[in-house]
């Protein structure tokens, strides 16, 4: 398997696209691609970067992903006009790609139509799924509404005759959570979701980076909630509980909210909390009339048993660095050769918005670096991997996988 | 029984007890837990900012410092920190006026980079400067290039701190070229000077030519041919002829010699002219490469082709044993004349080279070659006028002219003068005989030996001749016998009131009147407005009673 990256921060789309795809297929040493992974920022015209990539490409390799506030490879930015893409020649990866839209018409379905699409075979290693984050983008009064990766996911699993895992990203272009782009194997669209199934003589090693800790412990019960909107904790309203929390009203201007989360334990409910039982969901801001709170996913209801999660910066970081680490060092115990490697990393960790002076991407940079693999990642809006055996959307994660050689 | 549920009942009441307590004891830690949460969240929240100020402050001195980074950097001028007699820091502009590199010149005695002759002077300074002593900031000095030459340079300098401690900061200005430019302003300057001097010199010299021309003439007319003074008298118009020509060099590079603009064709002159130069200087081969549909130019005839002639004389001088003369014509553009000392018009060009094979020129000379009266040639060889006058008939004509050489490999002239978008007509010269008059003239000249030899003139021509001595006198005269005066000759430059006040006048009196101007000075700037506000013709002093009897009739007629 040859393996070539791309990268570019040029605001010329049409120049960035056929900038990273000259750099890939150079740097690959590649003459004959198979399969194209590439994203850009939302500042970008998607269109023009796609007519890029293909005008070096040609028509006939897919290309796949989509929007992305930053690229992360050996060069990491979200500012400007970050593009990146990762080329792959193998005579060994099958793969298989097929995509939907209407994704804001139900998610669900689209899932099912996605799954129905693919080749649908039962040795199938791995599915990489992205799509389109932004139902509504958001207004000046009110948060944005997004498509939920839950039943995006229930709808392919319907359809999918094994338990292959899912491995994506719900996509964004900016942190104002404008409209996306998704790119479909042969064409640009909004609102689709593509998928590439993929098997063949390889290995996908991946790990959930984590970084957010309970703020005190304390299990809440959400008592009024609709679609992706909790009013009240315990009986109380939210956002005065988040108000006392806070000690202000400041964070009501933020969106997505920049520190406090909400997390749902999936582990045993006194046992010494484990990191890797949680999934988060960030708060994507407060409601004009203050009633209410968004979160990423619609995925909890009335009755389900929350805590308030604070991101732990330092926490992110050593995640970051140990379990890309040991995921490596995994391989390597494995006799197995890492080929490439892709990490979709939540756009809330860049350090730019966590006011931090550390990059945690750099930490997984440093050891593909140090282990010389090539390494493609973007910052999105929601990971997609498997947790506690099934396949999650998950807020607030890095999710690194690699393609190794057995 | 009665024992036992009452047992019961005691220890039931203090498992309700203990119950209650580890109630109140878990709503204890959970408010603890909340606090310090709340705790956390809000220190966490507060550090958060304080890091979002430190970052949003730090990429503002990033910013800051790209800034001045960027300035420092790009800045067109040297910049240079200079601590302990040692250079710290040059920008890549003077690393380039120097010719070395940063790497190379770092840590090094700053007085390494300055020109021998000036150390001394730039040490006092810089010592004073860093003493605290008053001394001056800004001062003309020099630099010595890597490759040993002299850069001029001003300096700028000011004390700065620098790394903890007192450096001297000096902004390095590259003279070279302002210096350049000064001298081509100098030397304009001085062209400007000496033309005016020539222009007048050649007036006054053309009046008093004027005087014996007219005489000769006049005793010419009444003399026959086998008288023994006859020759005599001719050698006099002869000589006048030369003195003549050697006024219309002056007027030529006093740029006052454009007399008749017409459209003309360059190769057809070079043709005709290189023809003649070559049948008198067989030593020399003349090569002719004359581009095909060149541009016409607006000139005048009689200059360009003296132009020409100047050129060839000073290219057969330059190859004393013989050699090639290379002519050459083309079309070009302003956007071609490019990385020149003077900026051109915008418009269509036409190029003239004349290259020679001769002994060429050090520069020194050839900073001199179009100054009037400097001259190679040794003393009464040349006259030092003839590239001095080819200069000012080139500007005159509203072109440039270029000299390249160097001794030993001959020398280029490069002539731009600017297209014409008129075609060029071929006009028959017509043959000029003395013709008689009888109409009314009235000859207005400031210089009596002049208005002298002139009346005589138009006597002898049959005109009835009415005389005055300036502009106002020929007002009045006019006024009093407008009906009689068939046409008025006017000098042009006179003391009281000059020719084209007293045109005016004139026309104010009777519009039809009809005015022929005559000076010393050329047809060229005043003459050609008075022109065309109507009058009717010019002649040039000196001239014969031949001459003048022609433009009388040609300016009679016309009317």
């Amino acid at each position: 398997m040859n393996v070539g990256i791309g990268y570019c921060n040029k605001k010329d789309a049409f120049i960035s696209g056929k900038t990273v795809a000259e750099i890939a297929l150079e740097k690959g040493n590649i003459n004959r691609p198979d399969i194209v992974f590439a994203f850009c920022s939302g500042q970008l015209d998607h269109d023009k970067f796609f007519g890029g990539l293909q005008s070096v490409l040609g028509n006939e390799v897919p290309i796949t992903g989509g929007s992305a506030i930053g690229i992360i490879t050996n060069d990491m930015s979200y500012e400007g006009y970050p593009s990146g893409a990762a080329v792959i020649q193998s005579d060994t990866l099958r793969h298989s790609v097929a995509a939907v839209g209407d994704l804001d018409k139900g998610e669900e379905l689209a899932g099912r139509g996605l799954a129905t699409a693919l080749s649908n075979k039962r040795d199938a290693k791995l599915l990489l799924v992205f799509y389109d984050s932004t139902k509504t983008p958001a207004t000046d009064d009110i948060p944005p509404t997004l498509n939920a990766s839950s039943p995006l996911i229930e709808g392919i699993e319907q359809e999918l005759r094994s338990n292959t895992p899912i491995i994506g990203a719900g996509l964004i272009g900016d942190y104002a959570l404008t409209s996306t782009k998704q790119f479909c194997g042969s064409y640009v669209d909004t609102q689709g979701v593509v998928g590439v199934m993929l098997e063949g003589d390889f290995k996908p090693y991946f790990r959930i980076m984590h970084g957010c800790t309970p703020l005190d412990g304390v299990h809440h019960t959400i008592t009024k909630m609709e679609g992706s909107i909790i009013y009240e904790l315990d009986g109380k309203p939210i956002v005065e509980m988040i108000d006392d929390l806070y000690g202000n009203q400041d964070w009501r201007h933020q969106h997505p909210v920049d520190l406090l989360t909400i997390g749902r334990y999936l582990g045993e409910r006194f046992e010494e909390p484990q990191e890797a039982n949680y999934t988060n969901r960030l708060i994507t801001g407060v409601l004009p009339n203050g009633e209410g709170i968004g979160i990423f996913e619609p995925d909890f209801d009335p009755g389900t048993e929350i805590q308030f999660m604070l991101r732990d910066t330092a926490k992110m970081i050593e995640s970051a660095k140990r379990n890309s680490t040991e995921l490596m060092e995994q391989i390597k115990a494995d006799e197995a050769k890492p080929l490439f490697g892709m990490y979709i990393d939540c756009a809330g960790r860049a350090a730019t918005y966590l006011h931090t002076t550390i990059e945690e991407a750099a930490e997984v940079q440093e050891v593909f670096n140090h282990y010389n693999t090539p390494l493609l990642g973007f910052y999105s809006g929601v990971e997609i991997a498997p947790l506690l055996e099934k396949s999650r959307g998950l807020d607030w994660t890095g999710v690194l996988f690699v393609f190794a050689e057995e | 029984m009665a024992e036992k549920r009452e047992t019961l009942q005691k220890r039931y009441a203090e498992l309700e007890r203990l119950l209650e307590e580890a109630r109140k004891e878990a709503k204890y830690y959970q408010s603890v837990a909340e606090e310090a949460g709340k705790k956390r969240l809000q220190e966490i929240n507060q550090l958060s900012r304080l890091i979002s100020a430190r970052n949003q402050a730090e990429e503002a001195l990033r910013e800051s410092e790209e800034k001045y980074r960027n300035l420092v950097e790009r800045a067109n001028d040297g910049i240079a920190i200079v601590q302990d007699n040692l250079l710290k820091y040059l920008n890549p502009r003077l690393a380039e006026i120097g010719g070395y590199t940063a790497d190379e010149v770092i840590d090094t005695p700053f007085t390494d980079y300055v020109f021998p002759d000036e150390v001394p002077k730039v040490v006092d300074y810089y010592n004073r400067r860093m003493a605290g002593d008053e001394t001056v900031s800004t001062y003309e000095t020099a630099l010595r290039h890597r490759d040993g030459s002299k850069i001029d340079v001003e300096f700028n300098t000011g004390i700065i701190t620098y790394q903890e401690k007192p450096a001297s900061l000096a902004i390095i200005r590259d003279m070279t070229e302002r210096k350049r430019l000064e001298a081509q302003l100098q030397q304009a300057q001085k062209m400007e000077a000496l033309g005016t001097l020539a222009g007048g010199i050649a007036h006054n010299f053309n009046n008093l030519l004027m005087g014996i021309m007219g005489n000769a003439s006049l005793m010419l007319s009444d003399t026959d041919s086998a008288h023994p003074n006859y020759e005599k008298l001719k050698n006099i118009e002869k000589l006048v002829d030369s003195g003549s020509k050697l006024t219309q060099q002056l007027l030529g590079y006093a740029r006052e010699g454009r007399y008749e603009i017409t459209p003309l064709s360059l190769n057809q002159l070079m043709k005709e002219t290189s023809d003649t130069f070559r049948t008198t200087k067989k030593e020399i081969r003349v090569h002719r490469e004359l581009a095909e549909n060149l541009f016409p130019i607006d000139a005048d005839q009689g200059q360009i082709e003296q132009v020409l002639l100047n050129l060839y004389v000073n290219a057969a001088d330059a190859m004393p044993g013989g050699g090639d003369l290379f002519l050459k014509t083309i079309n070009v553009t302003d956007k071609d004349m490019k990385g020149r000392p003077y900026k051109p018009k915008p418009g269509n060009y036409v190029l003239l080279t004349v290259r020679d094979t001769g002994t060429g020129m050090d520069k020194r000379t050839t900073e001199r070659v179009f100054d009037p009266f400097f001259s190679t040639k040794g003393l009464g060889k040349g006259t030092g006028l003839g590239l001095a006058s080819v200069y000012g008939t080139v500007k005159a004509h509203g072109g440039y002219i270029d000299v390249e050489s160097k001794k030993g490999s001959g020398t280029t002239f490069k002539i731009y003068l600017p297209g014409a978008e008129k075609k060029v007509e071929t006009v028959a010269k017509s043959a000029r005989q003395i013709i008689e008059g009888s109409d009314t003239v009235l000859l207005v000249d400031d210089e009596p030996m002049v208005l002298e030899v002139g009346i005589n003139m138009l006597k002898k021509l049959g005109y009835t001749v009415l005389e005055a001595k300036g502009g106002r006198e020929a007002v009045k005269v006019y006024e009093a016998n407008k009906d009689k005066i068939d046409l008025v000759i006017l000098d042009m430059i006179m003391p009281d009131r000059g020719g084209g006040e007293t045109y005016d006048q004139m026309k104010e009196i009777d519009p039809t009147v009809t005015v022929l101007l005559s000076s010393g000075y050329s047809i060229d700037g005043q003459a050609t407005e008075i022109l065309e506000r109507g009058c009717n013709g010019f002649i040039q002093k000196p001239f014969t009673v031949k001459e003048l009897s022609g433009r009388i009739r040609e300016t009679l007629e016309k009317n």
